[in-house]
């Protein structure tokens, strides 16, 4: 028997004793056996037990179930979040001072070097020769970055840095050299309107100010933000919990604080108006378990077979089954995370009476994939007092598969196989473009004989015509979690930019007769080898819908740089040595750039769409911008395309202007 | 090259950079009907303190704290502080010698207030303001006025019937005895 037992028997006890006491005084009124002394002092202790039950409530924890905020857009990582955040580490917490500072020296090495060489053609040594030189800027902050490094960072260690971290030194000079960088590499970036929202840093190092304050989360990864831990769930109801929200607590003070002074001012008026509290601190008590399992609900979607992008109208019903009435129903539609919704609100506050019903509808936004989600149902008695919380999943099922509608013309290079096709290549052979007359060998078909040249000089001599083949390409999909980032919250990231647009291509490619195929580097493993027929076709639509690679949500596991197996090692031993390679990827650091480029050695003919998902409006931002601006560069000058692509464009126009390029 | 002519006449327009995509906002603010409710019963209660100025001096500046809890700072901490202060306003204009009736509906307000602003609280935060919401509002705050009747109705009947002949011992070891009690029995 443990304290707390003992403790509500003794109150019991108590409680029984006084209830004694007082119908005793009722029945012999005369013999008052104590004196007004100790009538006075139970009103004292009332006073102060309403003291304690004030308190009590002011530093209790109501437990209410958070529900989750499925309507707000992905909260992708932005490129450049993770050198803001150094930087904050660095001069406002000071954190990690050495290992950031050396991590985004090391960065900035990298990024001045390729620039330099860029401009001034030359080799690695010359470039660094130049940056420590500091001709190559007219900020003196900027210049003092690259010279500075060396020196006092490897032989002070970070005791310099930490000095001068007071006013932000090391800041000053890295934001100086960001901005002289990108002037020199003459890399188009817009001013930054607003300063850093210090709301992101609130947000990844906790909230300050009270609990109440709008919590800054602005994600839909729903279990993140919400007490319901997953929303994974097959049967049609899962209980989530069944507790008490202690919402009534401290209801008793009201009582207690009434009775305590109506005794010590001898006033039954106001021990009378105390019995208000005390009744509601019984009805607070007093809870039923909501009967939800008579809930029926029912979602309805208005589109038959969305495609990715597409807005979707949901209707939810909601239909008390059960014979008993439901008082409190707050209903929340958990959302998947990759859908936003543009109007209306999933939610629902309502009551229902037996064999009534209430609906709700929102408009949602969808992606790609296979989708079933439950309802989040909190349910209450009258007092409010219990709470149920359980998830609701109706049969509905939503697929989304993109069509693989052909919208561009993409233009596929000289290496193709065996098969026929639509390239043109410059060999001869049959076809229907002349190219070339030459000498008749043995065996040549006869329609190929040209009968001119043999009427008039009496020789055999064949037509050659350009042979048209087919190409087998390859579209590679860089889906690591590196390349799940979006240039603002609410828009696409990246993977989904490709994809969409990869549905595109797939299908261009597909109607011109090549072999397309599928694949991505990423710790699952995707591989769909290139093939022809209208089956293959089918089961790409559903590939891009349901590979877990593909998936419009994040992998969870962070690639660690150390132990890691080389995600490209599964697509090189499979690919064919004559396939050419689409790679989609936004090029976010330094391995995207050298899978294309490693592929390209090996005689892959690489063709890089990059949608472009940098930002300009922080340090960090303008970092990666330049970075990937360098990137590009480097593709280029190996001759490997880039076809460098702004999401918020159409895909054909950028697709038009690179073609044009290349002509 | 005949695709391209083939394409470009069929061009429907790709679904990547279309118009971007603007979420709904969410905002997590007190519940309207549950709120405006809360400082109707707060200001009940208010008049009926009335009887004393300090009293409805006090209780007023509560008011003030629920409205500006409610409304102002969205928070459920200040809500619930003015709460309290409005019912000692009430409770002072009863040791002012307030007549019962006045007291027990200023009690009964006053806890109201207190009930119904703490759900606009938990409406706000577990669903959202532009939800539809009227209807849970409305039935809860109908079920604890319906409570509110029946304890009333009681307590005037015990008054009533006992108090004349019922010492003022006798009461409060009654409500003493009964508090214990409530606290000691909790599932």
């Amino acid at each position: 028997m443990n304290v707390d037992e003992i403790l509500k028997r003794l109150i019991v006890g108590i409680g029984l004793l006084f209830v004694v006491v007082g119908v005793a005084l009722i029945a012999v009124p005369d013999p008052f056996p104590f004196g007004a002394e100790v009538i006075f002092a139970a009103g004292v202790a009332a006073l102060l037990a309403a003291a304690l039950t004030v308190r009590g409530r002011l530093q209790g924890e109501i437990t209410e179930t958070v529900m989750p905020d499925p309507e707000r857009p992905a909260d992708n990582q932005r490129p450049g979040d993770e050198v803001d955040r150094m930087l904050y580490e660095m001069t406002e917490l000071r954190q990690g001072v050495a290992e950031n500072s050396e991590h985004l020296e090391e960065r900035m090495d990298r990024l001045g070097v390729a620039i330099v060489q860029d401009r001034e053609d030359c080799s690695v040594a010359e470039a660094r020769a130049v940056l420590e030189s500091g001709d190559w800027t007219d900020d003196p902050d900027a210049a003092a970055f690259f010279q500075g490094q060396r020196t006092e960072a490897d032989e002070a260690g970070f005791t310099g840095l930490v000095q001068d971290g007071d006013d932000g030194g090391f800041k000053t000079e890295f934001r100086a050299a960001v901005e002289a960088l990108l002037d020199y590499g003459e890399i188009e970036v817009d001013p930054i309107e607003t300063e850093e929202p210090p709301s992101r840093f609130e947000r990844i190092f906790g909230r300050s100010g009270d609990d109440d304050a709008e919590a800054g989360v602005e994600t839909n990864w729903n279990e993140a933000d919400s007490s319901i831990p997953d929303f994974d769930t097959n049967g049609p109801l899962e209980d989530v919990s069944l507790h008490h929200t202690n919402r009534w607590l401290g209801v008793t003070a009201f009582g207690l604080f009434a009775v305590g002074v109506g005794v010590v001012t001898f006033s039954p008026a106001l021990m009378m108006a105390g019995t208000v509290g005390i009744a509601y601190t019984i009805y607070g008590r007093v809870s039923a378990v909501p009967r939800v399992e008579s809930l029926a609900v029912e979602r309805e979607l208005e589109a038959e077979d969305p495609q990715p992008g597409d807005e979707v109208a949901v209707t939810v019903t909601v239909r008390n089954e059960g014979d008993s009435i439901l008082p409190d129903l707050r209903l929340v539609d958990a959302v998947p995370d990759a859908f936003v919704v543009t109007d209306g609100v999933p939610r629902l506050h309502t009551a229902l009476r037996p064999g009534s019903s209430a609906t709700f509808s929102y408009v949602a936004r969808v992606e790609r994939g296979e989708y079933r989600w439950p309802v989040v149902c909190v349910s209450r008695d009258f007092s409010g007092g219990a709470e149920r919380t359980s998830l609701l999943t109706p049969e509905t099922e939503l697929t989304c598969v993109p069509s693989l509608k052909v919208t561009n013309d993409v233009p596929v290079r000289a290496q193709t196989t065996q098969y026929s096709g639509d390239v043109n290549t410059q060999k001869g052979g049959s076809g229907l473009e002349f190219h070339s007359v030459r000498d008749y060998l043995p065996g040549d078909p006869m329609n190929r004989i040209n009968w001119k040249q043999v009427a008039r000089t009496g020789d055999l001599a064949t037509i050659d015509f350009r042979q048209e083949r087919a190409a087998t390409v390859t579209l590679l999909f860089d889906t690591r979690q590196r390349a799940y980032v979006a240039s603002e919250p609410g828009k696409p990231h990246a993977v989904d930019s490709a994809v969409h647009a990869a549905s595109d291509v797939f299908g261009a490619l597909f109607d011109q007769g090549n072999l397309v195929g599928i694949a991505a580097f990423d710790t699952v493993p995707c591989w769909y080898d290139a093939g022809a027929g209208s089956e293959h076709r089918e089961r790409a639509r559903m590939l891009f819908a349901q590979h877990p690679a593909l998936s419009p949500r994040p992998p969870d596991r962070q690639d660690t740089e150390g132990g890691y197996i080389d995600p490209m090692t599964h697509v090189l031993r499979r690919l064919s040595s004559n396939s050419q390679i689409f790679l989609f990827t936004p090029l976010a650091d330094d391995y995207a750039m050298e899978v294309a480029s490693r592929l390209d050695s090996k005689g892959h003919l690489v063709t890089v769409l990059s949608p472009d998902v940098t930002n300009d409006q922080t340090v960090g931002q303008r970092l990666t911008r330049a970075e990937r601006t360098a990137r590009v560069r480097n593709l280029r000058q190996r001759g490997i395309r880039v076809i460098d692509w702004n999401p918020d464009d159409k895909l054909r126009l950028q697709i038009d202007r690179a073609k044009a390029r290349w002509a | 090259m005949m695709s391209s002519e083939r394409v470009n006449g069929s061009m429907a327009g790709s679904e990547q950079g279309d118009e971007p995509v603007t979420a709904v906002e969410v905002t997590h603010s007190p519940a309207t009907v549950s709120s405006v409710l809360a400082v109707v019963a707060a200001v009940l209660a208010v008049v009926a303190s009335a009887t004393s100025l300090l009293a409805m001096a006090v209780s007023a500046f509560g008011l003030v704290g629920v409205v500006a809890g409610l409304f102002a700072f969205e928070s459920e901490r200040a809500a619930a502080i003015g709460t309290g202060i409005v019912f000692v306003g009430v409770v002072l204009s009863g040791v002012f010698g307030n007549s019962l009736p006045l007291l027990v509906l200023g009690a009964l307000a006053t806890v109201l207030s207190f009930d119904y602003g703490q759900n606009a609280f938990s409406v706000g935060s577990q669903l959202s303001d532009q939800t539809d919401t009227v209807r849970g509002e409305v039935v809860h705050a109908a079920a604890s006025v319906v409570v509110g009747i029946l304890v009333v109705g009681v307590a005037y009947g015990v008054y009533a019937v006992a108090v004349d002949g019922l010492s003022y011992g006798a009461l409060a070891f009654l409500l003493f005895g009964g508090l214990l009690l409530i606290w000691g029995i909790r599932s």
